[in-house]
């Protein structure tokens, strides 16, 4: 049987200021009627170049430089738009990465839903809105009339991600190409909508090209898989085999680094002073941070004449953060982690309750008080190209702090500075380079530096690893356990992966919804968990263990 | 959406109550108008009876609050040179300078839109950035400029165009054309700018990969994305254009309220100038107040908020 796709010595190349450069080099891969591949590769890795070049939506600055491109029977490698815009959602379907910014946000959903079927004369008028119906229902969405002319801020991720599932399978295309598909989602949203994408594609004999980062899952879905790794494929055949036996030493060290429940955890159990994580124990060292009853609410205008309801993103939420230890805070998007980042850091005053910063409650800190607090707390923040400013240098970024506090004169700064990059294993050439010069890795750790210029006590990590890949994203892991051990720092560690914080937490407390709903050590979380809510995450983790099952 | 309306209608509220309360302080900062309206010669006890029945010489909060509460009913005094009402005057204008600002400002915003759109849809990266050359060399040239070059190439040398005055459809064309090929390369260049940001948008990807046209793109998804930040500008820049005529009604002595504002500023007939203001303000005001809730419409993100 021949392929469907057949991608043979494919290469690309960008333009850019700086002269020709090859996203790709030499990848050739084949898929069969029905089969699902996956490349696999972190960012930079040319993986969602390869994607498309498939379709042909390269940015205007990017070329096929050789090799072929044949789908079903055609080759495309140089075929023009008019061919493409007729093998574009009849042939080859696309579901994008992000559901936030793929919809247009001033078109209703079943407009955009019904444009797939009408650009290739598949339906139009009355048929063409019943059958975005019974794509929106066969996509799982409920209520789906009323949905279809909603918009897309009407809708949560999820539902969004269904709904550009539903544009790319709406022409039952023979091939859909799923670019992360969930990458933007809630870790337990991503499970049900992959299962969503893997039914509907075998129901309607669909192969499925899936871009994806994470090994673990691509092993999981797919049929065979592709190892990217700087352009270069670095390794290619059947998931099993890839992930049983990695040949390649880029592939063996991205499955090491996945973090899942075999993983050895980075840091030894400490003694629980009281094992539900609430209230101190008698004898026990006075907390470094210690939240009573914590509540947090926002006022949403609600309904047409503007009744106030207020939205409660913290609820009496208790416990404690010892000097020393790493508490992490687990939970899905609008489970009040982040809310809870940002109480304990000061940055905004709870609604309920009291916060207490080494036997002061934070609310009452004033002036000289305050910003001692301040200097004794900082955070880390998801993205790091985000929450450095681009025009600033790396040493300017970390003696900022130190300028604010009033610490030391400009020598010492410097000297300050320098010694607070090799302490993150930098080296001092960093010191005088602008962030879009570095990785997303390195600034990172220019990120902690820059936490750790001031006599910090506590670093809050608001998913400081999130956003990173996953060799770095352990680096980075590793890199806070040893300035823990040095320095004795106190973490929270706001996540939601589960298989991350196993690794560093030394406490867990699982949120859904503004509530701690569960918390324990790691251990307890992981092999013994009681609310369903944290058999949900654990669910989550790619090639993690098998929920228990009913036949 | 009730919440959204009133908002904005409180805001438009206030807004009249400052411009009448800045148009009261300027009248009171132009000199005193009972030696302008009395000759020379007058006596001082003329001078203070003229201040009597103008109101002049109460405290200046009670001149304030009758001043508003004249201003309610519509009432902003008399001209002192034509003894009609000030207002009325102002108003009696008011159709010659909407004409040459309404005209121009559709025609400038609909070829605006369809040149971009052609821009877009071909691809011609030269008609382009001819085009935007062209609306560049445009908006450097100041409409008093403008206008005269028009005139001298038109009127002047061709004789094909009336110069100056209302008097028949054809002298609608130059000022219009003025002020027209201003609001096209204004609005050329916002839209281009606005377009050169959506192409790369991932909507945009996610449209192309479900085989979409070109064309389609552009008109479905690109324009109407790229038409809500202009339009909140297009409404700013309407009130301009109705005030700012000005210029160009003197250029081409064109009876509109910009040339009755300036003969009152040069005869310091403050009622006439103080109405004009006044009558500007509310226009302005109320063209915004019908683009912010035409944003609504547009925008269905906002009728939520």
């Amino acid at each position: 049987m021949s392929a469907l796709l057949s991608v043979n010595d494919l290469g690309v190349s960008f333009t850019t200021p700086a002269g020709e450069f090859d996203a790709i080099r030499h990848v050739s891969f084949d898929i069969a009627a029905g089969e699902t591949l996956a490349i696999v590769g972190e960012s930079g890795s040319g993986k969602s170049t390869t994607a498309a070049s498939v379709n042909r939506l390269l940015a205007d600055n990017g070329r096929i430089s050789g090799g072929s491109i044949v789908f079903d029977g055609t080759p495309i490698q140089d075929s023009d738009e008019r061919t493409m815009r007729r093998i574009r959602g009849r042939g080859i379907g696309l579901v994008p990465q992000d559901p936030m910014s793929n919809l247009d946000p001033i078109q209703r959903v079943g407009t955009q839903i019904r444009e797939a079927l009408e650009v290739h004369g598949l339906a139009k008028g009355a048929a063409a809105r019943s059958r975005v119906v019974e794509l929106l229902e066969m996509v799982g969405i409920p209520e789906p009339e009323r949905r279809a002319r909603q918009y897309p801020h009407e809708l949560s991720g999820g539902m969004r991600q269904r709904i550009l599932i539903a544009i790319g399978l709406a022409c039952r295309p023979k091939l859909l190409i799923a670019d992360e598909p969930t990458s933007a989602l809630d870790v337990t949203v991503q499970r049900t909508i992959l299962d969503e994408l893997d039914r509907l594609t075998t129901e309607l004999g669909t192969a499925v090209l899936l871009i994806t980062h994470d090994l673990p899952l691509a092993a999981e879905r797919a049929d065979s898989i592709v190892v990217l790794y700087r352009g270069d494929v670095v390794e290619q055949g059947g998931a099993t085999g890839i992930l049983e036996s990695p040949q390649h030493e880029y592939t063996q060290r991205l499955l090491a680094a996945a973090p899942d429940f075999d993983s050895i955890r980075l840091v030894a159990d400490r003694p629980a002073p009281d094992s539900s994580g609430g209230g101190v124990a008698e004898g026990s060292a006075a907390p470094l941070v210690s939240l009573r009853s914590v509540g947090k609410e926002y006022p949403i205008r609600n309904g047409l004449w503007g009744a106030k309801t207020p939205f409660v993103a913290v609820e009496d939420s208790t416990f404690d953060i010892a000097r020393g230890e790493t508490v992490a805070v687990v939970g899905g998007s609008g489970s009040g982690k982040s809310t809870t980042a940002r109480l304990v850091l000061g940055l905004e005053a709870p609604t309920r309750g009291t916060i207490d910063f080494d036997g002061a409650d934070i609310g009452s800190l004033r002036g000289a008080e305050r910003m001692r607090f301040r200097s004794r707390v900082q955070p880390v923040f998801q993205n790091p190209y985000g929450s450095l400013d681009a025009r600033w240098t790396v040493r300017r970024s970390i003696e900022e702090p130190m300028m604010l506090h009033g610490v030391g004169d400009a020598a010492s700064r410097k000297a300050r500075a320098l010694e607070l990059l090799d302490r993150v294993a930098l080296t001092s050439a960093t010191a005088d380079k602008l962030p879009t010069e570095m990785s997303g890795g390195q600034l990172q750790r220019v990120a902690i530096a820059r936490a750790l210029a001031l006599r910090t006590d506590l670093v809050v990590l608001d998913e400081a690893v999130s956003a990173l890949d996953v060799v770095v994203q352990e680096q980075i892991l590793e890199l806070l356990v040893e300035l823990q051990n040095e320095l004795g720092l106190a973490y929270l560690f706001i996540s939601h992966d589960l298989a991350v914080v196993r690794l560093v937490a030394h406490r867990v407390h699982v949120m859904d919804h503004g509530r701690i709903v569960e918390s324990g050590t790691p251990d307890q979380i992981f092999h013994a968990p009681e609310h369903d809510y944290t058999r949900s995450l654990l669910q989550a983790i790619p090639g993690g263990v098998p929920a228990p099952q009913e036949a | 959406m009730v919440r959204f309306i009133g908002s904005r209608l409180l805001r438009t509220v206030i807004t009249i109550f400052a411009v009448l309360t800045f148009a009261f302080i300027l009248a009171r900062l132009t000199g005193d108008p009972v030696r302008l309206m009395l000759p020379d010669q007058a006596t001082d006890d003329q001078v203070q009876a003229m201040r009597h029945t103008l109101g002049l010489d109460r405290p200046i909060v009670v001149q304030y609050l009758l001043f508003l509460a004249d201003a309610a009913r519509g009432d902003l005094g008399d001209s002192i040179r034509q003894g009609q009402s000030a207002f009325g005057l102002v108003l009696e204008r008011l159709p010659n300078t909407l004409e040459l600002a309404v005209t121009s400002f559709v025609l400038g915003f609909v070829i605006a839109v369809a040149l971009t759109i052609i821009a877009e849809t071909t691809g011609n990266r030269r008609l382009r950035s001819a085009m935007l050359w062209l609306a560049t060399i445009r908006q450097a040239i100041p409409p008093y400029l403008f206008g005269i070059l028009l005139v001298l190439v038109f009127s002047v040398s061709l004789g094909l165009l009336p110069a100056i005055g209302r008097t028949s459809y054809a002298s609608f064309v130059l000022p219009v054309a003025t002020m027209a090929t201003f609001e096209i390369a204004l609005y050329l260049r916002l839209l281009m700018s606005s377009f050169d940001e959506s192409r790369s948008l991932d909507y945009v990807r996610t449209a192309r990969a479900k085989g979409a046209s070109r064309a389609r793109i552009v008109v479905r998804h690109m324009l109407p994305n790229a038409l809500l930040p202009v339009i909140t500008i297009a409404g700013i820049n309407l009130g301009v254009l109705m005030g700012g005529t000005v210029v160009l009604e003197m250029v081409f002595n064109w009876p509109g309220l910009g040339r009755l504002i300036v003969q009152g500023v040069t005869d310091r007939d403050y009622p006439i100038v103080q109405a004009g203001v006044v009558l500007i303000a509310l226009l302005f005001v109320v063209v915004n107040l019908v683009v912010d809730l035409l944003y609504a419409v547009l925008d269905p993100r906002v009728r939520l908020s």
